[in-house]
């Protein structure tokens, strides 16, 4: 499976034309500077903006709409206030098949929830959990249709350093298990090395391909690897290209 | 994570030393205590107004004659006489009234806030509407629907209807953009966004237009009752004024707003168990 897509934004050129491939399976991330674009290029997969030319492809068909075999994450976890931990994790259930079918899966919500290491907390209400903890709900919300596709939009930006690299640990884990296909938003080159098998390395705005490093660290990944020289090869790589592709140094300051 | 105990209590401390150095005199007062001392003050004020004949007794009664009539009209209020009678009539308007005003305002402000046909069709007539002088319907009320109950209830929910009219609409526009992007991810369809998502996220909205059109009813009701006569307190309180019998308006008067109080906390009190995840303000939403 092939996601193809080329995209012309006018008069403000947001971005590209830029052509990014990911396999069934792979975990791609989209690293750059804020402003690239990058989170454009993702909310254009995921069908909530149009394009201006070119277009999405997703096993073989053209979408235009958002499809259903993807699952999305924003920056913020955007759970709904009045619905328990539970009851937000079974909303695209309830969305699409109805209260009923929800209800039915409720189980499976509760294995979601101590999967992410949140059992017992599923009759909380979002205004009793941390930031954290809220955004290990919208994991498993993104995960209860067992959707395809994720799509990732920079989910722990707003995280501090601590919990964003358990969280990535998590997502890693997760994803490992479900073998799933991702679409990763990032402006963090170390978190895009951790969890990719390829990381898409995109210029200043109109954002194109400024170079595509290959993750080859093996699988499963822990964060002892961090610290390799290996990794840091990676790492130093990646920002080699944020450097080409940004003179301005804009987003590529040393780690 | 390693958590040091030692350190968050004490940053509190330091905060609220911080924060009691601060306060005004009227934080350490209980209010229950200033209330009282400044409810005295304006007491005292008026009967040395009319004491001292600054103003006539025939304009102002003093204080005593109107606790007296007040005391009296709620006896005859609590032991089910005339009192009763009427404040059950005005009752009965003002909630019928409210529930009304309750259904259509809910009703006109999601039409207006998701439909086109409503921001561009619907809404200048209501706008319309809402800048006429309702009050001087109030005789054409009685002409059209007669000397019952009706046409009372009909001012009564006019009034009511326009503030909530205006919150359901602005609360239902008020949406996180990350919201919106979620449901449309979702593919949910425009009655699953405007069901599971718009109106749970505008009833802090609604509620605030709920409150206000509590308040409003009452005076909606009293208002028709006192243009239009029958049976009621704003009836009663035409034909107090027109005796002079000053005590009791007043009396009147207060039992009209404690009633309406009353109302208020109820809906706000309704409100603290239903949109549990919001703190209710003191008072309604500024508009």
């Amino acid at each position: 499976m092939t996601k193809r897509f080329v995209a012309k934004d006018e008069p403000v050129d947001a971005l590209g034309p830029i052509d990014v491939s990911v396999h069934r399976g792979e975990f791609v991330s989209l690293l750059g500077p804020s402003g690239c674009g990058k989170s454009t290029l993702l909310n254009i997969v995921g069908g909530l903006l149009p394009c201006t030319t070119g277009e999405v492809v997703l096993g073989g068909r053209i979408v235009r709409d958002t499809p259903a075999e993807i699952g999305m994450m924003f920056q913020a976890p955007v759970l709904l206030e009045w619905r328990t931990a539970r009851s937000n994790v079974l909303l695209p259930i309830e969305v699409v098949a109805g209260r009923r079918a929800a209800r039915s899966a409720q189980h499976r919500a509760d294995e979601l929830l101590a999967l992410v290491g949140l059992q017992g907390f599923g009759s909380r209400y979002p205004s009793e959990l941390s930031g954290g903890m809220q955004q290990r709900v919208a994991i498993c919300r993104m995960l209860i249709a067992d959707p395809d596709v994720l799509l990732l939009d920079e989910p722990f930006g707003a995280l501090d350093e601590i919990t964003r690299e358990h969280m990535n640990v998590e997502l890693r884990r997760i994803l490992e298990a479900a073998a799933k296909t991702a679409l990763f938003v990032t402006h963090n080159i170390q978190e895009a090395v951790f969890l990719s098998d390829r990381v898409v390395v995109m210029t200043e705005r109109p954002g194109r391909i400024a170079g595509i490093v290959e993750v080859d660290l093996g699988k499963p990944r822990d964060i002892e690897q961090v610290t390799s020289p290996e990794f840091q090869a990676l790492v130093r790589r990646a920002r080699e290209l944020l450097h080409l592709g940004s003179p301005g140094g804009i987003g590529a300051r040393p780690a | 994570m390693t958590t040091r105990p030692d350190e968050p209590p004490d940053r509190g401390r330091q905060g609220s030393e911080h924060w009691s150095e601060r306060r005004s005199i009227w934080d350490r007062i209980p209010s229950g205590i200033s209330v009282t001392l400044l409810a005295a003050c304006i007491v005292g004020i008026w009967q040395l107004a009319v004491s001292l004949d600054w103003v006539s007794e025939f304009v102002l009664p003093p204080p005593g004659d109107v606790a007296r009539a007040t005391w009296d009209a709620t006896k005859d209020l609590l032991t089910g006489g005339v009192v009763w009678e009427n404040f059950s009539v005005t009752a009965r308007e003002t909630l019928l009234g409210f529930l009304l005003a309750a259904v259509a305002g809910i009703v006109f402000g999601v039409i207006v806030a998701e439909t086109a046909f409503g921001r561009r069709v619907l809404l200048p007539f209501l706008v319309a509407f809402y800048a006429a002088p309702k009050v001087a319907f109030a005789p054409l009320f009685v002409a059209w629907f007669g000397f019952g109950l009706t046409p009372k209830i009909v001012m009564a929910a006019v009034i009511a209807f326009f503030p909530l009219f205006v919150d359901t609409a602005a609360g239902l526009s008020n949406l996180d953009e990350n919201k919106d992007k979620l449901f449309r991810s979702l593919r949910a369809s425009r009655m699953t966004t405007l069901f599971k998502l718009k109106l749970p996220n505008a009833l802090p909205f609604i509620f605030a237009g709920l409150k206000t059109a509590a308040v409003l009813s009452v005076i909606g009701a009293i208002v028709a009752e006192f243009m239009g006569g029958g049976q009621g307190l704003g009836a009663q309180l035409r034909v107090a004024t027109s005796q002079l019998a000053l005590d009791r308006v007043f009396a009147y008067v207060i039992i009209l707003s404690v009633m309406a109080t009353a109302f208020y906390v109820l809906v706000d009190l309704l409100e603290r168990r239903i949109v549990f995840w919001r703190k209710p303000g003191f008072l309604p939403v500024e508009r």
